[in-house]
């Protein structure tokens, strides 16, 4: 194989899927979701739906990334998520606990 | 440019002595003790339950991973101040900071966020008393067991116990914003169950603790002084867990499982009273080490599972 060969094989398995599945995951749950809000779903678990379809092309292409990391690179990458994610849960978690501490009256406060 | 070099344990490690690129996730999970967490999440889990009162199912989910990360930091930053114990001893050679995997100023800036965040966390959202319950399980821990008793005194594991005691509390905390009768019975279960269950293990990992100069029972006071002191917390555990039986908390299920566990208990603590011989010694120790995991589960397992039933029964 010649150099310009090797650059273009390695340039495909760059650019492979993996590294394209976030864009895939995020069509798929494009049409996912009006695919379900089409037949009726409740609004909650077809963005459940989506927002799963989107992880997971997110984790694949995160992943096909990592793989191309030195060892010292991708341990500080995948650190890098992990905080991401956390901080992520936090916001979650105290979105989830201010709706269920103050449910319906969370609009209704005295000017 | 900084110089590089390798560890002990086969690591790049660059000018500050530091893993080349920082621990990995999987390090940082391991100073968080995922072994004990999963006992404290457990204990805390039955505190909640079996607490008088409802708590919103996100919340009470909120408070035991509240509990968890609190109990994760608690580890995290034991793991800080015992390295140099951990790096001498068997059990505990391979552990993050040891391994020179994670720098103790890592752990300790991670424990340290971890404990602040997870009191904040349950003060805020669920409420204060479970909050500083919870702070003062932590500081127990670090301050008093970890720093102050565990290089002091043989008595190290009975007070220091106290920390490990707390999360069924904080979880009945949780939803009652107090604490009760009942509450502090869970804890007394898990403060009397400590010591047999510990120094059952100082037993066989003697030549260990005293390698790095833990005074632990068995090696300040001797085998015998251990036997006869484990006798006798199990003399006193064995009927101090029925009791939930007389005050309601638990029930006919929860009485037969405590009686017959709590008599298989003391058969297996009199049998470490009386086997002197060394191989047979450290079997009878490891025994009774391995059963009292499965008693203090198995207590507080029956406790949620009497409660469960009776909610799917109203």
């Amino acid at each position: 194989m010649t150099g310009g060969q090797s650059i273009i094989a390695e340039d495909a398995r760059v650019n492979g899927w993996q590294d394209r599945a976030w864009l895939i995951g995020s069509a798929a749950a494009a049409a996912v979701m009006a695919a379900l809000l089409a037949v009726g779903a409740r609004f909650w678990v077809a963005a459940v739906m989506a927002s799963l379809l989107v992880v997971a092309g997110g984790a694949v292409s995160t992943r096909a990334g990592l793989a191309r990391l030195d060892e010292a690179t991708r341990r500080r990458h995948v650190r890098s998520i992990a905080i991401g994610l956390i901080l992520a849960s936090m916001v979650i978690i105290f979105y989830a606990a201010t709706i269920v501490r103050l449910g319906g009256n969370v609009m209704n406060r005295p000017m | 440019m900084a110089q590089t070099g390798m560890s002990a344990a086969g690591f790049d490690l660059d000018s500050t002595g530091a893993r080349a690129g920082g621990a990995d996730v999987a390090d940082y999970f391991a100073l968080m003790k995922p072994r004990v967490m999963s006992l404290v999440v457990f204990t805390a889990l039955t505190g909640i339950v079996v607490a008088p009162g409802t708590l919103h199912p996100v919340l009470a989910i909120i408070a035991l991973l509240a509990i968890a990360v609190g109990a994760g930091a608690s580890g995290a930053l034991n793991m800080w101040w015992d390295a140099d114990i951990d790096a001498n001893m068997e059990r505990t050679a391979g552990r993050p900071i040891p391994a020179g995997r994670v720098t103790p100023g890592e752990a300790l800036v991670f424990g340290m966020v971890l404990s602040v965040g997870s009191v904040l966390t349950l003060g805020v959202i669920v409420n204060w008393v479970a909050g500083a319950l919870l702070a003062v399980t932590i500081a127990f821990y670090i301050l008093v067991y970890t720093m102050w008793l565990k290089r002091r005194t043989p008595q190290n594991i009975v007070i220091g116990g106290a920390a490990g005691a707390f999360p069924p509390m904080v979880g009945w905390a949780a939803v009652t914003g107090s604490v009760s009768l009942d509450s502090v019975l869970l804890f007394l279960i898990i403060f009397m169950w400590t010591p047999p269950h510990f120094w059952a293990l100082a037993m066989y990992r003697c030549k260990d603790y005293a390698r790095v100069g833990v005074p632990m029972l068995p090696v300040v006071a001797g085998l015998d002084e251990t036997r006869r002191q484990i006798v006798i917390y199990s003399a006193l555990l064995v009927p101090l867990a029925v009791t939930p039986v007389l005050t309601g908390l638990g029930g006919i299920a929860y009485g037969v499982t405590s009686v017959v566990l709590g008599a298989i208990f003391m058969a297996l603590a009199v049998n470490v009273w009386r086997q002197r011989e060394t191989v047979a010694s450290d079997r009878a120790a490891k025994k009774l080490f391995l059963f009292s995991i499965a008693y203090l589960f198995a207590l507080f397992a029956v406790l949620l599972a009497e409660r469960v039933v009776l909610w799917a029964l109203t």
